[in-house]
Parts: structure tokens; C-alpha cells; sequence
């Protein structure tokens, strides 16, 4: 199978001395990767890294076999992101917005800024100033100029963040036939638990700035003692327990 | 070199769609042509002021108070302000770099400067055809818009210069106002200090004065080379404190 990000030996100390340390995974075409933890784990870190929004004091990590420092040009040419709350100029319409970003692309269409405006369900407001939008429009904007440069790579930090109930179904289906029918590769971070086990195949659970579990999320779901899978919640929390438990031993 | 462009239009398209730049560009227009008409009917319709006098007096007070508060207003904007609600991101998250995402922001804020430059010239031309006896295209017309043009020099120096001071702040009105008070405390230290003004940027916004004079060559050679170096110096250490930031 084609890698599509491999990260290997990351680590980036704060001066809180929080950070990530020696994280290193591998997504594959066509994976919807979720990286999952508690709340200060380092999964936004993890994505600031990759996307060049921080910097890593070691590691390495390829986008397509392209490096991300040396090469961020063409490595971000095949990457769409929506890092934390999707940030848009407030007095562009959503339109002029995606507009924008689409300069970056000669080779698309025009057309490309409407498909994208269709997809997520802004067409009948992309004339209107960004600065109106309720947050859940806003995270679709986000999520339209993610997807905008046809990447191959998506890399999502909270998606369904302000989306009502239908807003995150429409989302999740997305993602799923993004996936299955353009074989794009995503990965994923969110404290939607539930949401994440019904759309991921693998999946990686960052605990205080380490990669504790990662695999495909059939195998590690598997019951050790033949019986029925366990959930996602619950691996959750049994992995987060035994290594708090290792922690304090 | 597709990517700077790409970033060059959409940050010049930033500033204009702002209101307030509008706002700014037609009353760099307007206000010079109430200020001919009125200047006009006070002298009972007497060209009591000549077209070259009017254009540096006008070029006095751009170069000396609004435009440079113009540059400090947005470098501030673009990036203190961008960094501060981290709209930022839009741009940091596509195929381009850091170091092309620096300069097309700074040439974006100096095409808005040029064209400022080029509406007040404009606009000085208008008051002469109407208020000035219609002596608009004699040989002065050539010294006017050298003087403008000239103008964009160290108008550049200063775009530099706020680029750099609003590496520092995380709201544009903070590196605005921080740049004001510097602004000023340059235009008057050199009151006390007076040999001080060949080492300031701020003391060469006037040199539009110095065209069509006899000056020597070696004294416009060393101003120009002072601004290039200043700006070098100011561009290389902005960008060396843009490229460390995380957002």
C-alpha cells in the first residue's frame, strides 16, 4: 500500500514542557486515520507539525515521500487542512474566500470553488460576508476550502466541531465517500468518539505527547478473549487507564 | 514565482476590500480638490497658488503624516492583526512559503502606497486644470510626478521598518500605536540631536525636495544606499522572526 504521510521520531518540547515525544506513524491511501486522546494530548500539535504551522524540535515527517521542511511547497500542493476553528477574512463572502485560496491552484477549474460551495451546503449563502455566518456555516467553509485543491491528503482537527446533529451525519458521509470513491487519505482528530468508530479504519491514541496504541481499528478492537469486539470508548479508556496505571507504578 | 503572485493579489484584494481603504482613497482625492477650490474662492478666483507649490505642499503632508501612518496601519493589519485572530492560517496552510508569503504581503502594502501616491498626484492635476490656470502640462508636469514617485522610496524603507515592529505585536492596533509613538519620537529627536537625522528613515521622507536641485550625486548615492540597507536590514530581520512563529 502507497504511504501517504509517514511521520517518524517527532518531538517538540514546549516551555511548559508539554510537547510530543518520539511520535511515529504511517497512513496509508485511502485510510481515514482518527487520532484520538484526553484533551492536552498533543493531536493539534501533531497536525500544526505536519502542516508547518510549528516546528519540530526532531523528527521527520513525509507527505507522499516529499519533506515536509524541505520541500513544503510541493508537499502542501497534495495536503487540505482545517486546523482548530476554521479561520476565514470575516469581510470576504465565503465565495471570495475560497476564491482566494483557489489561486494557489491553476490547474482548477473555475468551477471547482461552486462544486466544492455545492458540497457543503453554502451555495444559497456564498455571496454573504463570512463575518454572518453562525459557526457551524463557518466549519463548512472550512471544510470546503480543505477539500478545495482535490488533495490527497486531508487532515481534519475537530470537523464536526458547531455542526448540529445533521450538519455532522452529512459531514461523516462525506468523508466516507471522499475516501472510498476518490481515494482520498484522512486523518483525523476528534474527541467525537462514536463519530470516529464509525468512520475510521485506523486509528492512533496520542496519551501525554506519545503514540500509546495505533494500528487498524479492527485488530485493536478485537476481544483478546474471543468474545465480541469491544468498542471504541472502552479501548479508550482501558488503554488511557493501563497507561496511567504504568505511569504511577 | 506563481505562488508570490497568486499571494500578491489576494492580499492586495485583503486591503481593498477593507471599507476604510475606500474610504482613504477618495478622500486622498477629494480633500486636495475642496482644498484648491476653496483656497480659490477665498483669493476671488485668483491662482494665488502655483501647481508645483500646491503638489509639495500636498506631498509635504502625505509623506510627512498620512502615509507613513497609512503603512503603519497596515503592516500592522497583515500581520500583527492576521497573527493575532490567526487568519494567518488561510494562507500558511497552502503551497507556499513563509519567506513568499512575507514579501507579497509587503508588496501588496507598497502597491497601495504607490497608489495613493499616484491619486493625490492625480487629484493635484485635477486642481490645476481647475484652480490653477490650466497649466498642467508644461515642463513641470514631469518634476511633479518625480517628486511623487521618488516619494515611494522611502515610503518602502518604512514598510520594511513596520513589517519588522509588527513581528513583535499580536494585535495590529498595538504595533500601530507603538509605531506612531516611534514615529514621532524619531521626528523629534532629531530637534536635539540634529546630526542624528542621517541615521533615521524618518528624516528622508522629505526628500522629493531634493529633485530638480543641484545636489550632488554622492549625497543622492549615499541616501539611496542608506534606505536600500536599512530596508535589507529590516527585511532580513523581519523575516528571520516571521519564519520562527508558530501559530
Amino acid at each position: 500500500m502507497e504511504k501517504v504521510l509517514e511521520i517518524s521520531g517527532l518531538t517538540k518540547r514546549y516551555r511548559n514542557n508539554r510537547g510530543i515525544q518520539q511520535v511515529s506513524m504511517d497512513v496509508y491511501k485511502g485510510d481515514i486515520y482518527g487520532f484520538f486522546g484526553p484533551n492536552g494530548a498533543g493531536k493539534t500539535t501533531v497536525m500544526k507539525i505536519i502542516t508547518g504551522l510549528c516546528r519540530a524540535d526532531q523528527g521527520e515527517i513525509r507527505i507522499l515521500g516529499l519533506d515536509v521542511c524541505t520541500q513544503f511547497e510541493q508537499a502542501m500542493r497534495n495536503v487540505g487542512t482545517l486546523i482548530e476553528l476554521p479561520d476565514a477574512f470575516e469581510y470576504l463572502s465565503g465565495e471570495q474566500n475560497l476564491r482566494m485560496a483557489a489561486r494557489f491552484y491553476p490547474e482548477l477549474p473555475k468551477s471547482r470553488v461552486e462544486e466544492v460551495l455545492d458540497w457543503v451546503g453554502l451555495t444559497h449563502c456564498k455571496r454573504e460576508k463570512v463575518g454572518h455566518y453562525s459557526l457551524g456555516m463557518k466549519q463548512r467553509l472550512g471544510l470546503a476550502a480543505a477539500i478545495l485543491s482535490k488533495p490527497k491528503l486531508v487532515i481534519l482537527d475537530e470537523p464536526t466541531n458547531g455542526l448540529d446533529f445533521e450538519g455532522m451525519v452529512e459531514i461523516r458521509d462525506l468523508i466516507v465517500s471522499l475516501a472510498r470513491d476518490q481515494q482520498l487519505t484522512f486523518l483525523i482528530a476528534s474527541h467525537l468518539i462514536r463519530e470516529m468508530e464509525v468512520i475510521c479504519n485506523r486509528i492512533g491514541l496520542l496519551y501525554e505527547g506519545k503514540i500509546i496504541r495505533q494500528g487498524l481499528m479492527s485488530d485493536l478492537l478485537q476481544n483478546t478473549d474471543a468474545g465480541p469486539p469491544q468498542s471504541l470508548e472502552s479501548f479508550f479508556l482501558q488503554a488511557v487507564q493501563a497507561e496511567r496505571g504504568a505511569l504511577h507504578a | 514565482m506563481h505562488n508570490l503572485t497568486a499571494n500578491f493579489i489576494n492580499e492586495t484584494q485583503k486591503l481593498v476590500a477593507k471599507k476604510r481603504m475606500l474610504v482613504f482613497l477618495l478622500l486622498l482625492f477629494f480633500l486636495p480638490l475642496a482644498v484648491a477650490a476653496l483656497v480659490s474662492m477665498i483669493s476671488g478666483g485668483n491662482s494665488i497658488l502655483s501647481l508645483s507649490v500646491f503638489q509639495n505642499l500636498l506631498l509635504g503632508f502625505l509623506t510627512g503624516i498620512v502615509l507613513p501612518l497609512q503603512v503603519f496601519q497596515l503592516t500592522g493589519d497583515l500581520f500583527a492583526g492576521e497573527l493575532g485572530d490567526k487568519s494567518i492560517k488561510t494562507v500558511l496552510l497552502r503551497p507556499i512559503s513563509r519567506f513568499k508569503v512575507f514579501a507579497s504581503k509587503q508588496l501588496a502594502i507598497l502597491l497601495l502606497v504607490a497608489i495613493s501616491l499616484l491619486i493625490a498626484w492625480l487629484a493635484t492635476l485635477v486642481c490645476g486644470l481647475l484652480w490653477m490656470g490650466g497649466a498642467v502640462f508644461g515642463s513641470g508636469l514631469w518634476a511633479g510626478f518625480s517628486s511623487y514617485a521618488v516619494s515611494l522610496l522611502p515610503l518602502a524603507a518604512l514598510v520594511t521598518l513596520g513589517t519588522l515592529i509588527a513581528q513583535f505585536f499580536r494585535s495590529g492596533s498595538g504595533a500601530l500605536v507603538f509605531c506612531i509613538l516611534l514615529f514621532i519620537a524619531c521626528k523629534l529627536v532629531v530637534f536635539i540631536i540634529p546630526s542624528l537625522s542621517t541615521y533615521l528613515i524618518t528624516s528622508y521622507t522629505d526628500w522629493y525636495t531634493w529633485v530638480g536641485t543641484a545636489l550632488t550625486a554622492g549625497k543622492t548615492t549615499s541616501a539611496c544606499l542608506f534606505l536600500l540597507a536599512s530596508s535589507i536590514i529590516s527585511f532580513t530581520a523581519g523575516y528571520v522572526l516571521f519564519d520562527r512563529k508558530e501559530i
